[in-house]
């Protein structure tokens, strides 16, 4: 009788992983009739009486039950027609046919049977197991039949044996946002492709030059492809190729960053386009940009690309443009751009060179924006690799976070060339002076704090620290004076008043202001100057301290500079 | 086993063709329960419903006044003022009833009570022997004595006639009360003789359709289970049982659930003090493996959605306003259930029409042959009151319990033409200012009443005119589900109403009634 698919079905789900089947669910799974899934059900049972562990069923009994429920509604009723005058006598017993539908366990189902007047049916509901505890454990087959249902649509309704009404009707507005709501899911998909797919290409590099051409070549071509591929591969490939995309980045960055060097170097040539090159036209530009990049998509940064040479334009087109009129248009511009950066720069040009390896197009764009990014930095290293990354990874957050904290300090490079421009105005090229005046310094220092602090600093610096140390030695008045950084301003006067008793003091300071003012090529031998000031009074260890001391009341003199400038 | 050898094989593939209903558009005559934006203001007093009411139901009374003691030794004159009635001399007066009841909750006893002490409970019962009934209208207000009183049963709102004296203290002595009576039905009788078949004969005819209620399912109440809704959806479904069962699950036309969707949100033990304390939404839930009621009832209705119309209530447990109309549940709510046009959130006191045995309809092309339409083929229109019950719970505060039902109550309202005449006084309401839509203009052919504590039905009768018997109105209490597993079946031709009742025995269900009980003591000994 039990049909080899539903004792199988059965078996399993029964024995194996000890669930409730009821005849809903059996009849769901094999698209047959809920009565003949009841039957099977029934037949399966029986089966499985004699063997070891049978099957416990529960069974569903309906039937009519002597009308005992009739009572309470007609003795009230008598009641009220006795009471009220006004109550019409007329209503008869007003019969009421009281079925009653129970789900029975097993042990008890005789004396259940016996509540009945007369039985509709028995059938066995479900089979489980054990003993059924809790009724409710019949409804936690409910969801599959419910995916079944929704899934098969009313046409399966007919077969199972649920009998929809003709006069049901879906909602049409309904159907519309359904339908509605797999498209937007599609459109999702497909930028997820996409950006599942970008890594998969990469993937399979093998050798470190492949990475930078197809890094560009993927970004641009991604696009364009992606839109004629997401067609083409939308089933199956997604997670695979994510997996493998993401370990074989992870492989890639060791490998650029082991390679560093010479071939980093030329990965760096088309990183740092985006972010530096703007860096050298327009420093508010920066900040956004630097954000940009970290977002690593490769969008943003072609645009900046663009912007350079060409407005705006849409993704595919700048492709094409780029590799056209970008060494036409915008190389120019950018060299041009490029070359008043060149003097500061200029250590870096050795691994500029590196990176010509590349194709004749990038290569002149990645090389002049390269020097720039090389030039300002070694330590930029890093940062070139992550927008690298972050051009074959869009949507890759951990690029997205890498790339944000080791961005920081470029925007602090930036800054200090901000400040180094304007701090140019003022006084020439007061950064030099500081490296030179500190020699002690390394030049990482002026990188990370010292530069934006050592401008401002190291000058005050240096007359701070000579004037406190006259005043020390000289005379005691202007002690309490020293020491009152508001009185600091007429405490300098003093000093300079002290130039008078001490040359060598005053001989730095009018010389390193007046060769500001006057002169900005005196740079160097005003320095040296200093050097060789500071060198004689606190030797090559005290340098440091000045330093230290002279943080918290440089900043003032600083700011005091230009009065006495003008005075 | 001999009892497993009762059960029998089905028939596989027994083909079943639902029946259809439709559902007509309302008339201009039936009140909407709608409150739309124009009218959600509630800056207006309640004595505006009072006066429609007055208004509305002054001349019925009248009418029937007039005509039952026209013939009245003494002549009995009319007084159109209650206020202006003359001592010691017969006469009748109209007016709105207001029961004076020392235990009726009181606003002005809320405010002066010590806030240091919890609130009493609400008492069962407003009834007590100090109750005092009072008769007004526009002038004024008297007080009504009398023998005649006692034995009636009176609520606040009711408009009556009294015919009677004034005594010497100034009260009216009442010697006969006249209600309004039946108002005239809503759907016209398309056949008479039909109407008289119509009649309870037991064996109701093959194909009739039939119209589904079903209350209370509190879902989300730990003590209600949800096998029984789980089974309940299966019949409907008619997948059920047998072929009697099947059979009679296709001739289900359309299932209303009339309130109490949901479990109440707060407990009910007080005596943590945190009776007021909304529980945990889902908290509810915890015992079963759902743990968002709604989650759980969207699932069934949207399968029962996807078999038969359903309308859907709120009721006074739910997650809607409490005032009196309330309007209908938000259809997204239901999850996929509302993708159903069929599915439909109603208002809590609603008109259906229902029109079942037409031959052509939109609908029909699904393939359903319409067997019924063919076998009888009188289209039958039926308009259906339903409410939640809130109505009849307030009035039964009113009223002694050994002679007042739940059921005499809700006659009881037909008679008086209104639904709600405790409306504004304790039971909460909009304040409705140029109509008062629970007055019952029409009487449905079924009155539907929700979440009662136990199933009773009656039919309610008109007083013919020319002494035949007329049209009635069946009247029928539907139960909580979640306490008795009840599904009531009326059949839309004849009006007889059948009960399935849905039950666990043998094991442990939320939801236990005495025959569970029973069986598993049974089991048990």
């Amino acid at each position: 009788m039990t049909t080899q698919a539903a004792q199988d079905y059965l078996t399993k789900e029964v024995f194996i992983r000890r669930s409730v089947v009821t005849f809903r669910s059996l009849s769901r799974e094999l698209g047959i009739h809920v009565n003949d899934a009841k039957n099977e059900l029934k037949a399966f049972h029986e089966a499985s009486i004699y063997t070891n562990t049978p099957a416990i069923p529960t069974y569903l009994v309906s039937g009519e039950v002597a009308s005992k429920n009739g009572g309470p509604s007609n003795t009230p009723d008598d009641y009220d027609v006795d009471m009220d005058m006004d109550l019409d006598d007329e209503d008869g017993p007003d019969v009421v046919h009281i079925s009653k539908v129970v789900l029975v366990d097993a042990d008890v189902l005789d004396e259940t049977m016996a509540q009945f007047s007369r039985v509709f049916s028995i059938h066995v509901y479900s089979l489980s197991p054990s003993k059924l505890k809790d009724a409710d454990l019949i409804c936690a087959s409910n969801v599959n039949v419910q995916k079944v249902d929704a899934s098969r649509g009313p046409e399966f309704f007919s077969i199972v044996g649920k009998i929809r009404g003709g006069h049901v009707e879906t909602r049409a507005s309904a159907r519309k946002t359904s339908a509605l709501a797999p498209a937007a899911a599609s459109s999702s998909k497909v930028t997820l492709e996409e950006t599942k797919k970008q890594p998969s290409k990469p993937a399979p590099q093998t050798k470190p030059e492949q990475p930078t051409l197809k890094g560009k070549s993927s970004t641009l071509d991604s696009k364009e492809l992606t839109s004629t591929k997401e067609l083409m591969q939308k089933t199956d490939i997604k997670e695979k190729p994510k997996a493998s995309g993401r370990l074989d980045w992870s492989k890639a960055k060791s490998k650029e960053k082991e390679k560093a060097g010479d071939k980093g170097s030329g990965e760096d040539d088309q990183k740092p386009k985006p972010s530096k090159p703007p860096s050298a036209n327009e420093t508010s530009f920066l900040p956004s940009k630097s954000s940009i990049s970290n977002q690593s998509s490769s969008k943003p940064e072609a645009n900046r690309a663009k912007t350079d040479s060409t407005g705006p334009s849409h993704v595919p087109q700048r492709g094409v443009k780029r590799k056209t009129h970008i060494p036409s248009d915008s190389e120019k511009e950018e060299d041009q751009v490029l070359e008043p950066n060149k003097p500061i720069v200029s250590s870096s040009s050795a691994k500029v060179k590196n990176g010509v390896v590349l194709t004749d197009d990038d290569e002149q764009d990645v090389r002049a924006f390269g020097r720039r990014r090389a030039g300002v930095k070694s330590g930029e290293m890093s940062d070139t690799e992550m927008s690298l990354k972050a051009m074959m990874d869009i949507d890759d957050d951990q690029v997205v976070r890498v790339s944000r904290t080791k961005k920081v300090p470029p925007k602090v490079d930036i800054e200090e060339d901000t400040d180094a421009d304007i701090e140019e105005a003022r006084e020439a090229t007061v950064p030099p002076v500081s490296s030179d005046a500190d020699d002690m310094d390394t030049d990482d220092e002026p990188i990370v704090k010292p530069k934006k602090r050592a401008p401002k600093r190291v000058v005050p610096v240096g007359r701070n620290g000579l004037k406190k140390k006259r005043v020390i030695k000289s005379r005691t008045t202007t002690d309490a004076k020293g020491y009152m950084q508001t009185e600091d301003y007429s405490s300098y006067e003093s000093v300079e008043e002290g130039d008078v008793q001490t040359e060598p003091t005053t001989k730095p300071k009018g010389k390193g202001k007046k060769g500001n003012n006057e002169q900005a090529k005196t740079e160097e031998p005003s320095a040296e100057k200093q050097t060789a000031k500071s060198k004689p009074k606190v030797a090559s260890k005290a340098a440091p301290k000045p330093k230290g001391s002279a943080l918290k009341r440089g900043s003032l003199l600083n700011f005091f500079g230009p009065d006495k400038e003008k005075k | 086993m001999s009892s497993t050898s009762a059960v029998a094989a089905l028939p596989s593939h027994l083909q079943l063709t639902r029946c259809t209903s439709s559902l007509l558009p309302q008339t201009l005559t039936s009140p909407s329960f709608i409150i739309d934006t124009k009218n959600k203001s509630y800056r207006h007093q309640y004595s505006n419903m009072y006066f429609t009411r007055l208004a509305m139901l002054k001349q019925p009374v009248m009418d029937r006044a007039s005509a039952k003691w026209k013939d009245l030794p003494g002549k009995p004159v009319f007084v159109r003022r209650v206020l202006d009635v003359v001592k010691s001399q017969l006469c009748w007066i109209i007016g709105t009833v207001y029961m004076d009841m020392p235990l009726k909750p009181n606003v002005l006893e809320d405010l002066g009570r010590d806030y240091s002490i919890p609130p009493p409970p609400p008492r069962e019962k407003f009834h007590s022997e100090d109750d005092a009934v009072m008769l007004e209208d526009e002038s004024g207000r008297v007080k009504l004595v009398g023998e005649r009183l006692h034995s009636t049963r009176l609520v606040t709102g009711v408009i009556i006639a009294a015919l009677g004296m004034e005594t010497a203290s100034g009260d009216f002595e009442v010697a006969d009360i006249c209600y309004p009576e039946l108002a005239p039905f809503k759907e016209a009788s398309l056949f008479g003789d039909d109407v008289d078949i119509m009649d309870v004969d037991g064996s109701s005819s093959a194909k009739d359709e039939y119209l589904a209620i079903v209350s209370g399912l509190s879902m989300g109440d730990p003590s209600s289970g949800e096998a029984q809704v789980q089974m309940l959806v299966e019949y409907l479904a008619g997948e059920t049982g047998g072929p009697d069962d099947q059979k009679l699950a296709s001739q289900v036309t359309r299932l209303i659930i009339a309130g109490n969707l949901f479990s109440r949100v707060w407990t009910d033990n007080g005596d943590e003090g945190d009776e007021n304390r909304p529980r945990k939404y889902g908290s509810a839930a915890q015992a079963k493996f759902s743990t968002h009621p709604n989650v759980t009832l969207s699932v069934h209705l949207e399968d029962l959605a996807s078999v038969l119309p359903v309308h859907v209530l709120p009721g006074g447990d739910d997650p809607a306003g409490v005032i009196l109309p309330q309007q209908p549940f938000p259809l997204a709510m239901f999850g996929k259930a509302a993708e159903f046009e069929t599915f439909r959130c109603e208002t809590n006191p609603v008109w259906l029409r229902v029109e079942c045995g037409r031959k052509s309809k939109s609908a029909m092309p699904m393939g359903t042959k319409s067997s019924t339409s063919s076998s009888r083929s009188v289209p039958l229109i039926r308009s259906v009151l339903v409410t939640s019950g809130q109505p009849v719970l307030d009035m039964y505060q009113y009223l002694p319990s050994p002679p007042s039902t739940h059921l005499s109550i809700a006659c009881s309202s037909l008679k008086w033409r209104h639904l709600a005449p405790t409306a504004p006084d304790t039971l909460w309401c909009h304040p409705f200012r140029e109509r008062d839509p629970f007055v019952l203009g029409e009487t449905p052919d079924l009155y539907i009443v929700g979440c009662m504590p136990e199933f009773s039905t009656q039919l309610v009768g008109g007083e013919s005119k020319d002494g035949k018997m007329s049209r009635k109105c069946r009247v029928v209490l539907v139960p909580n589900f979640s306490e008795t597993g009840c599904l009531v079946l009326v059949n839309l031709r004849t009006l007889a109403v059948r009960c399935v009742n849905f039950a666990v025995a043998g094991m442990v269900a939320g939801g236990t009634n005495s025959s569970e009980e029973q069986a598993s003591d049974m089991q048990e000994g």
